[in-house]
């Protein structure tokens, strides 16, 4: 599988944050699922690919070529969602699509009106009087439009009911069953990425912790419950995270094998998403 | 892809369309009352070109600030360099639009309704629209790359101020232009060299608002 985005030691400072070179890949035909907590650089970093923020170093090459000197000819395959929509509230549906379908030379009308039934959107309404869960469809129809291979995804099921997430992710399902397309969603809600996701990047604090296939990391990876006699300092070195209390400990491991090897009787159960990314971010006082 | 740009422009200040053609349209009649005894017209053709301008510029920037459109613009394939040339066409356009207005009206008013009748309306001549133009022109000039620089939020007091000012200090400069220099307002030179001189502002201005818009961090 070709990379589809390259991302090479990216840094931007803002403030009191910054990327911290940031380098990372996305393959062709994959739902990368890109995690961290809010504030940790998602958003940031997906600005900076796309070259809304100016990055301080680093280089961005989205389908083999460098953003910033072939920006036309990249955008026009890139589909975009993005967390806050950045409508122009005052226009309806139909006006917004018009000025946003002028920019693609492949926008597809068809494919556009195809969605806005699926959604059951109303065109002639303004945009300020739709729900969030209709922007965000209407976000997505007009990200699908022009025949993106690449869709790019900001924390697009952030606020919304379960229902409308599940209606999303089966739209996503559906924009995969085509070659050669492939998707980076940012998102805090992991169950969203446990269902749909390939491959997962965390980031915290503007570095990247992890960038791995999403079975993998769920192989590897194991929630372990036992009695206290099993911690000595050995075995204590193979947790991410480890909770003790007067009844046992619960931890997260990255080493399921070694703990099975050097820790009998204790129980492994499969972990979440969110228990990974918790095992990694937040420092001793967080739980996972 | 620019001429988007000036039609988003244009829906983003949709609302505020049928009350500046209105104002387009009785303006120039009822300042020509108050202050036609200076400026053979010029008063106004311009202080009717320029509000409209003003204000229809000021609400767009007020829009893009309140919704920040231009960043998810920039993620599609409008390019920062598209959207700065649409702003500065969109000027161009309106001024355009508001002189033919204006010409409309100067060559077709009635002269038959109480109050319009004791107004006579000149049609506005090449050098009246060049002088407007190269003042309005170097008004935008600045105060577009300002924008573009310090943001809506910071720049729109020293638009309003600049605005208030205005209707009081134009007629004391047309005044001191006329009795003070030798300058024959239909001068043709005159006049070319106003548009000549209005078109290199308005270039420079684009391309000063061009390189701090593509150094500026959207978010």
């Amino acid at each position: 599988m070709n990379n589809i985005l390259n991302v090479q030691g990216l840094r931007k400072s803002f403030g009191n944050f910054k990327l911290q070179d940031v380098s990372f890949s996305l393959k062709e035909g994959c739902i990368t699922g890109f995690i961290g907590a809010n504030g940790a650089g998602k958003t940031t970093t997906i600005k900076s690919i796309l070259g809304l923020i100016l990055k301080d170093a680093g280089s961005v090459k989205l389908f083999g070529k460098e953003i910033s000197t072939n920006e036309r000819e990249i955008k026009n395959r890139i589909g975009i969602v993005l967390d806050n929509g950045y409508f122009y509230n005052d226009m309806t549906l139909i006006e917004m699509k018009s000025i946003i379908a002028s920019a693609y030379s492949n926008w597809d009308e068809k494919i556009f009106l195809k969605y806005i039934e699926k959604f059951n959107l109303p065109l002639k309404q303004k945009i300020s009087n739709l729900s969030k869960g209709m922007r965000m469809k209407y976000s997505i129809a007009l990200a699908l439009s022009h025949k993106a291979d690449l869709l790019i995804m900001d924390e697009p099921t952030s606020g919304l009911d379960p229902l409308i997430r599940t209606e999303i992710m089966d739209i996503l399902l559906e924009f995969m069953e085509k070659e050669g397309k492939s998707i980076f969603f940012s998102s805090h809600i992991t169950s969203d990425l446990d269902k749909i996701s390939d491959v997962l990047i965390l980031i915290d604090d503007g570095r990247i912790v992890f960038n791995k296939e999403k079975d993998k990391l769920l192989d590897t990876h194991g929630l372990i419950k036992g009695d206290n006699a099993l911690l000595n300092n050995d075995t204590k070195k193979l947790f991410l995270k480890l909770h003790e209390t007067e009844y046992g400990f619960e931890g997260l491991t990255n080493n399921k094998e070694a703990v099975r090897e050097q820790m009998k009787d204790v129980l492994i159960e499969k972990p979440t998403i969110e228990n990974i990314m918790l095992g990694y971010i937040g420092g001793e006082n967080y739980g996972f | 892809m620019v001429f988007n740009i000036v039609k988003k422009d244009f829906l983003l200040a949709k609302k505020y369309l049928p009350l500046m053609f209105i104002f387009a349209v009785i303006g120039p009649i009822y300042i020509e009352r108050i202050v036609g005894f200076i400026g053979g017209g010029f008063l106004s053709f311009f202080i009717t070109a320029f509000f409209i301008q003003f204000l229809l510029f000021n609400s767009i920037s007020m829009s893009e600030y309140k919704y920040k459109g231009a960043l998810y613009l920039c993620a599609t394939p409008y390019t920062r360099t598209v959207i700065v040339k649409g702003t500065y066409l969109f000027i161009l356009t309106v001024f355009i639009i508001s002189s033919l207005i204006y010409t409309a009206i100067a060559s077709f008013t009635p002269t038959n309704i109480p109050l319009i009748n004791m107004v006579n309306l000149p049609v506005p001549n090449i050098w009246t629209v060049g002088i407007s133009f190269f003042i309005i022109t170097t008004f935008f000039g600045i105060m577009i790359p300002l924008q573009y620089q310090f943001g809506y939020e910071n720049t729109k007091y020293m638009a309003m101020i600049f605005t208030f000012v205005t209707p009081f200090i134009l007629p004391k400069i047309v005044e001191a232009m006329q009795s003070n220099i030798n300058l024959t307002p239909n001068s043709l030179y005159w006049s070319i060299a106003a548009y000549i001189f209005s078109l290199l502002i308005g270039l420079i201005s684009m391309l000063i608002s061009t390189h701090i818009y593509s150094k500026k961090d959207l978010q």
